[in-house]
């Protein structure tokens, strides 16, 4: 054995030693990076920085996730199965200027539980150096497992309860307070609920990217029936703060969520629950935000509270609303059927482009004078007048209806 | 207690109409004369020239986002863990948000007590083991109970409409069909030859 290895065998058996003495791992980080003299930082599998040493004084200040870049590595599980033990380079744009990092995935086969980052250029690493990198990180990736096995089962209890306080599904209030002052919950309201929808196979990672405080707390992150469930605490915010808060929240998520390529996110917000009780009102509104969010196309993004007269549509009796929409869009759905023309697209069309003959035409590729021939052949047959605000209010509305219905028929 | 989703599991082409599924409910749970949780409705539809009947047995769908949970005043609703949603007696006010709110209209008010009631999927008998009073009665195993979440698994030929129906599915209902077959809705054999599913209970 030459002297670099016996030095290196040392530091991994003492770092071991540490572990198992119940050292953390911002400890296991700060040896290794005063034995290779560089910044160090620690990064779970969905790249949260989870500890930071910098001996060498860069003065760089690291965000909640570090933004390395694996795109094209073939995603988390490829990923920690091809490049497992091999070091990558990549640049960091920060407040200091561009900063040059090498980077080692900490896992196993098909695993992926970190990264070990050091802040410098590949070429900075003697062989000694990189050695140290490898063997602490084997101390660092059991340190991982057990953190994340840690994580998994209080995920597990956290699910639970979050469930039930959800579902209304406890017996006593006392007891629901018991157990969420037992989780370290914030008790004090108000509270909002978000429903986030994402690829059922994402839903771990997903509910691993939010940002780590909102206002002062932390939120708490629970999957429920498949969607991610974020609780958030309100305290002490006006009703103009909790709305440019809510923003900032969501859109730094989905920053996140984008950047670890989590695509399709829907998100529903409900209104504000005043206590620990009332949260699932919040959930079901939240749910339903997110429902008919989808379906009328509302964006990533809807707010229970601004769905407006939609919210009603769809717990109004289904037979009811399958009469209304016959009764006020049966004819010409008739008439399409038999003359195979398209005069409830016309109309959809027409509502979508605010009345206005001239957009309308083009978005239906249109002469303008068919278009008018089209209205008029609708208003014959409706009995409506296309100028009346009654009219096509009820006409909107039963389009509506329509638009849930098919979006569920192909669903 | 694991989590999951109960729910029925309805096969219209075998359905008879013959109620059964009603009635066994009504006398299990001691409902009051016409006072019933569970329906079977004869639909119809049209398909090009043909007009296709078929008998349809509907009860609460425990859904997964249910209304009525959200609207009750009194939060006299709950989902337990395996996704039965309960109604509490003792916290109902009879005000009947719930009957309104719901959009199949599960929930009734009991004229007699004054309070809603509705299908609480016997959990009482699903705990010791046992299957629904309805599902049970089934003499043709028309309608059996699955867990939604592992549905694919158990019956991957199900669809969540069916033709002539119109069912908003924003609550997330937690019923399955089988597909229409055209010409199959009356069987009268209970027992289809290579039936896979020979008790109730998926």
């Amino acid at each position: 054995m030459n002297m670099k290895t016996g030095i290196c065998n040392e530091l991994f058996i003492k770092s071991i030693e540490e572990l198992a003495l119940g050292r953390d791992i911002p400890y296991i980080t700060g040896m290794l990076a005063e034995e290779i003299g560089k910044g160090v930082i620690i990064t779970d599998s969905v790249n949260r920085v989870l500890a930071f040493h910098d001996p060498s004084g860069t003065g760089v200040a690291v965000g909640e996730f570090f933004p390395l870049n694996r795109e094209g590595s073939g995603g988390n599980k490829a990923g920690a199965f091809e490049e497992t033990g091999r070091f990558r380079e990549g640049q960091w744009a920060t407040d200091k200027g561009i900063l040059n990092y090498v980077y080692l995935t900490i896992g196993v086969p098909g695993k992926l539980y970190g990264h070990c980052i050091v802040l410098c250029a590949g070429r900075e690493l003697d062989t000694r150096q990189k050695m140290i990198i490898q063997q602490l990180s084997l101390t660092l990736l059991l340190a991982l497992k057990e953190s994340l096995d840690q994580e998994v089962i209080r995920e597990q209890l956290l699910d639970e309860f979050t469930y039930d306080v959800l579902y209304n599904n406890y017996d006593s209030k006392v007891a629901l307070f018991e157990k969420a002052r037992r989780l370290k919950w914030n008790l004090e309201g108000p509270f909002a609920v978000v429903v986030m929808d994402v690829p059922t196979h994402k839903l771990s990672t997903a509910r691993r990217l939010g940002p780590a405080v909102f206002n002062t707390s932390s939120p708490i992150y629970t999957v429920i029936n498949e969607n991610v469930v974020i609780i958030l605490s309100l305290t002490n915010l006006s009703d103009v703060q909790i709305k440019t808060a809510l923003k900032e929240f969501t859109t730094e998520l989905l920053g996140n969520l984008a950047f670890n390529h989590v695509k399709d996110v829907h998100m529903g917000i409900g209104c504000v629950a005043t206590n620990l009780t009332d949260l699932h009102q919040s959930f079901q509104e939240a749910k339903v935000a997110l429902e008919l969010g989808k379906v009328f196309s509302a964006g990533d993004i809807s707010c229970f509270d601004e769905m407006g007269f939609l919210k009603f549509i769809f717990s109004a009796p289904a037979q009811e609303l399958q009469e209304f929409v016959q009764r006020i869009l049966g004819k010409i759905i008739a008439y399409d059927l038999e003359m195979e023309t398209e005069l409830l697209k016309t109309i959809e069309v027409y509502l979508n482009q605010h009345c206005q003959i001239t957009n309308c035409a083009k978005a239906l590729y249109i002469h303008e004078n068919t278009l008018r021939s089209r209205l008029k052949k609708i208003e014959q047959l409706l009995g409506f007048d296309l100028k009346r605000i009654d009219h096509l209010l009820n006409i909107y509305i039963a389009l509506q209806i329509l638009k849930t219905d098919h979006y569920h028929e192909f669903e | 207690m694991p989590r999951t989703q109960k729910g029925f599991l309805f096969d219209p082409n075998r359905c008879l109409g013959c109620r059964a599924c009603i009635m066994a409910c009504a006398a299990g749970k001691d409902l009051p004369p016409g006072i019933y949780l569970r329906h079977v409705t004869r639909q119809e539809f049209r398909k090009g020239t043909q007009i296709i009947q078929y008998y349809l047995s509907t009860s609460c769908n425990h859904c997964v986002n249910p209304e009525c949970l959200r609207l009750c005043p009194e939060q006299a609703f709950r989902k337990r863990r395996d996704g039965i949603v309960l109604h509490d007696l003792s916290k109902c006010n009879g005000c009947g948000d719930c009957t309104r709110s719901c959009p199949f209209e599960a929930p009734i008010v009991n004229p007699t007590t004054g309070k809603a009631i509705k299908c609480d999927f016997c959990y009482d008998k699903l705990d010791e083991g046992e299957i629904p009073f309805c599902v049970a009665a089934c003499p043709v195993q028309a309608l059996r109970q699955i867990d939604i979440w592992h549905l694919k698994s158990q019956a991957p030929d199900t669809v969540k409409r069916l033709h002539g129906i119109i069912t908003l599915q924003i609550t997330r209902p937690s019923i399955r069909y089988h597909a229409l077959k055209s010409g199959k809705q009356i069987l009268r054999d209970p027992v289809r030859k290579g039936d896979e599913y020979e008790n109730g209970n998926l």
